[in-house]
């Protein structure tokens, strides 16, 4: 399964944000995203996930050899901060989102309630807690598990990870490592340690245009230097 | 000076932000007006001078129509056969009673909780002696002026000269600094803040309101507010006026005064957060209202999908929702005792004049229902605590028409339960004045119910269509100000409106039948995109 990005612009009245985005992602590999604040990474996320109409290019899936234009439900998207109904318990509610994606799912697919809870460790007297008691970590497992749920192709995460403590944070990091198989995970990141540390490639959004790192810079000291330089506009240089 | 053109300005400049912001969301002026503009601060000084123009002139419109609707048209109306120096009595009884005592204890500035004064002092750090005199002066000169051009107009109606008139409302004004400083040295000495004393305030506004127009009704009641017009009274109410002034001018503790009223002291809170906690308290819960008793929790058990967070939703939240609900029961309670203590006292007049009301003012039914339908309550709480995060989720956005139905079912039923007390508080009214059961008491409850359901939908419509809420609760979009202002203006209308109750019930009908449909129709086909967080 591949994602296939073919020229994807946006522009806000005069402003260009993505100008051409081309990049092909694959099955298997956890993608890391890097981009200076401003640079459209969210931009590009809203595109993919049909929150905002893109102005040119297209986004396409190509699955056993059928490609098809990324439709909104292939996507799942996971907010740096988790929005959950604080007024449900997570019961009720991971209650509530089976039936409502019941009728997407195969009936094989769908595993009582608590099967879910099992696999993301959260204890039978959590799972009958109010989300508005849950601390931040215990909000992200909820929500990772709703993809857990709807298995959606694609998953994009904002800027995951960076509030967790280590313990959550390795407990997601494991997570993920075990959805790639079957997903093409996206997630946009500041810290380039924890791009290093997870990702299988990085993809830099440098002036409306996505490009590649190297898999072997990856892996060397000299990453974060390279990174940096590329991440540059001229303008800083000359004001160095 | 400073410190009031400061809050002005920052003030303004929110207003004309909003305007620009939401002027570009329309079709067509979107491509005319680029988004550069918000950076144009000529223009922008153009419209804020356009803004304070229309307030301005809002300001004006106020006193003329409280002028004469509110002290000049009962005295027409129920005191016409008076004598001239009887009206301008009446007249000055009425404004005494209202304008001096009423407003003197309900609207006092000086320890009034406001979000204006938070922001300015704990946030900007304005010192407190600066921003309450500032506040202070402006809001006594504006009353001075905006009353006075309305007060010289009626003056000759109730054969009053302008030098009387101008003296009537500069006594006005300085009793009412007057009471600023009775409100402060109330506060100084017992601790209390009258203001926020709501049974108190409210006592005060009805009791002046049936002594301001008593006399109209009981010649026997004197006109006692007309000594305002002696000028000895005005001579001490002038002179107590000043020595307030005086003494607010010099005075040294408004730090304490204005801590009253702004009670969240806290330095790292941001404006955002300020604006925030205002609006959120409104909707805001306990844990403990979260329980849900054993009755709920079997009835939630078989609901499905949208049916059963709907379910807990409404469950969870019965306090906040039920709140307005039960404020609006208990009004219509008052007015079901007022209006029996009106027939007890005027009964005669009254018995007469109600098969004509029966006959041709049902209209006023509308801006009662207006007024005592809940919406912005419930919609406001559904959106702080249920669909700002699940409207996250693309599902739940599809799905708009879905939980608009659920809902709307909710919203109609607890809204029939206010019309049904309004028309029942009706019919005892009615039949204790003597008037026997007619077709027109049915008409009265099939137009009550028929606008409740049209209220509802209203409300609802309007938040799945334009989702005027923000994340932090607090700018609201002006379309869905103006959309609600226009049907708050039909309903005005409905004030003076005379039309035959049958068909007045058939058009009511014929109308809510029609908004439904249509709410219906523009739901299914718009919601899904309309519906989401701005």
């Amino acid at each position: 399964m591949r994602l296939k990005l073919e020229g994807i612009e946006k522009r806000f009245d005069a402003k260009e944000v993505l100008r051409g985005v081309d990049y092909t992602f694959e099955q298997g590999k956890i993608y890391g995203l890097l981009g200076r604040n401003g640079a459209g990474k969210t931009t590009l996320f809203n595109c993919l996930s049909g929150e905002m109409k893109m102005d040119g290019g297209s986004a396409l899936l190509e699955d056993n050899g059928v490609t098809r234009p990324l439709a909104e439900e292939d996507v799942g998207y996971v907010y740096s901060t988790p929005i959950l109904p604080e007024f449900l318990t997570g019961y009720e509610f991971l209650r509530f989102f089976i039936d409502i994606n019941r009728e997407r799912m195969k009936p094989d697919e769908v595993r009582p309630i608590d099967d879910y809870f099992e696999l993301m460790s959260i204890t039978r007297e959590d799972r009958h807690r109010l989300i508005k008691s849950y601390s931040h970590g215990m909000k992200n497992k909820m929500q990772m598990l709703l993809f857990l749920i709807t298995k959606p192709p694609v998953i994009l995460l904002d800027e995951p990870l960076t509030s967790f403590d280590v313990v959550v944070a390795l407990e997601m990091k494991n997570l993920l490592r075990q959805m790639k198989a079957d997903h093409i995970l996206i997630f946009s990141t500041h810290i380039l340690q924890l791009a290093a540390d997870l990702c299988d490639e990085l993809v830099v959004l440098h002036h409306g245009k996505l490009s590649s790192v190297p898999l072997d810079l990856l892996q060397s000291p000299e990453m974060e230097q390279s990174v940096i330089k590329l991440l540059k506009d001229e303008r800083d240089d000359e004001n160095l | 000076m400073k410190t009031f053109n400061t809050m002005m300005a920052i003030q303004t400049s929110i207003y004309v932000n909003m305007i620009l912001f939401y002027v570009r969301k329309l079709p067509f002026l979107r491509k005319l007006i680029k988004e550069s503009v918000f950076a144009k601060t000529g223009l922008k000084r153009g419209i804020s001078l356009l803004v304070h123009l229309i307030v301005l002139l809002g300001h004006f419109a106020l006193s003329f129509a409280y002028v004469w609707m509110v002290l000049y048209l009962p005295i027409i109306r129920f005191g016409h056969d008076l004598a001239e120096e009887r009206q301008l009595a009446q007249f000055a009884h009425e404004f005494a009673v209202i304008s001096f005592i009423v407003a003197g204890v309900s609207s006092a500035a000086i320890l009034e909780p406001k979000r204006g004064k938070y922001i300015a002092v704990k946030l900007m750090r304005m010192s407190p002696a600066g921003y309450m005199k500032a506040t202070l002066s402006h809001k006594y000169a504006l009353f001075f002026i905006r009353l006075l051009p309305a007060m010289l107009w009626v003056g000759p109606l109730v054969g009053a000269s302008p030098w009387t008139m101008a003296l009537l409302v500069l006594t006005a004004t300085m009793s009412r600094v007057f009471w600023e400083y009775v409100h402060l040295k109330w506060f100084e000495k017992t601790g209390a803040v009258l203001v926020k004393q709501v049974g108190l305030v409210w006592a005060v506004i009805i009791i002046g309101f049936i002594a301001a127009y008593l006399p109209l009704f009981r010649p026997e009641v004197p006109a006692f507010g007309e000594v305002v017009l002696l000028w000895p009274v005005q001579c001490v109410l002038i002179a107590a006026g000043f020595f307030a002034a005086v003494y607010l001018a010099r005075y040294s503790g408004y730090r304490t005064a204005v801590d009253a009223a702004t009670k969240r002291d806290d330095p790292f809170l941001d404006m955002r957060q300020a604006v925030q906690n205002a609006n959120q308290s409104s909707v805001k819960m306990n844990e403990s209202d979260y329980e849900l008793n054993d009755a709920d929790s079997e009835k939630m058990r078989s609901g499905n999908g949208y049916r059963y967070l709907n379910g807990l939703f409404f469950a969870r939240h019965r306090k906040l929702i039920r709140r307005p609900l039960n404020i609006r029961l208990a009004v219509i309670g008052g007015l079901l005792v007022a209006g029996l203590a009106a027939i007890y006292l005027f009964g005669s007049e009254l018995s007469g004049m109600l098969p004509g009301l029966l006959e041709t003012r049902l209209p006023l039914l509308v801006i009662a229902m207006f007024y005592l339908s809940t919406g912005e309550k419930v919609t406001r709480a559904m959106f702080y605590h249920c669909d700002m995060s699940l409207l996250r989720y693309r599902v739940y956005r599809n799905a708009a028409f879905t939980h608009f139905l659920l809902r709307l079912e909710r919203l109609v039923v607890q809204n029939a339960v206010v019309a049904a007390a309004l028309a029942a508080a009706l019919t005892v009214v009615c039949v204790w004045a003597g008037g026997a059961w007619n077709g027109n008491i049915l008409l009265i409850w099939i137009s009550a119910l028929a606008l409740s359901v049209f209220f509802s939908v209203h409300h609802l419509f309007l938040y799945y269509l334009l989702q005027p809420y923000t994340t932090e609760l607090n700018i609201r979009n002006p379309i869905f100000t103006v959309a609600n202002s226009i049907l708050g203006g039909l309903s005005g209308i409905c004030l003076i409106i005379r039309v035959p109750s049958l068909i007045f019930t058939i058009v009511v009908a014929g109308l809510t039948i029609l908004y439904l449909l249509l709410a219906l129709v523009l739901v299914r086909k718009y919601a899904t995109r309309t519906f989401r967080v701005k």
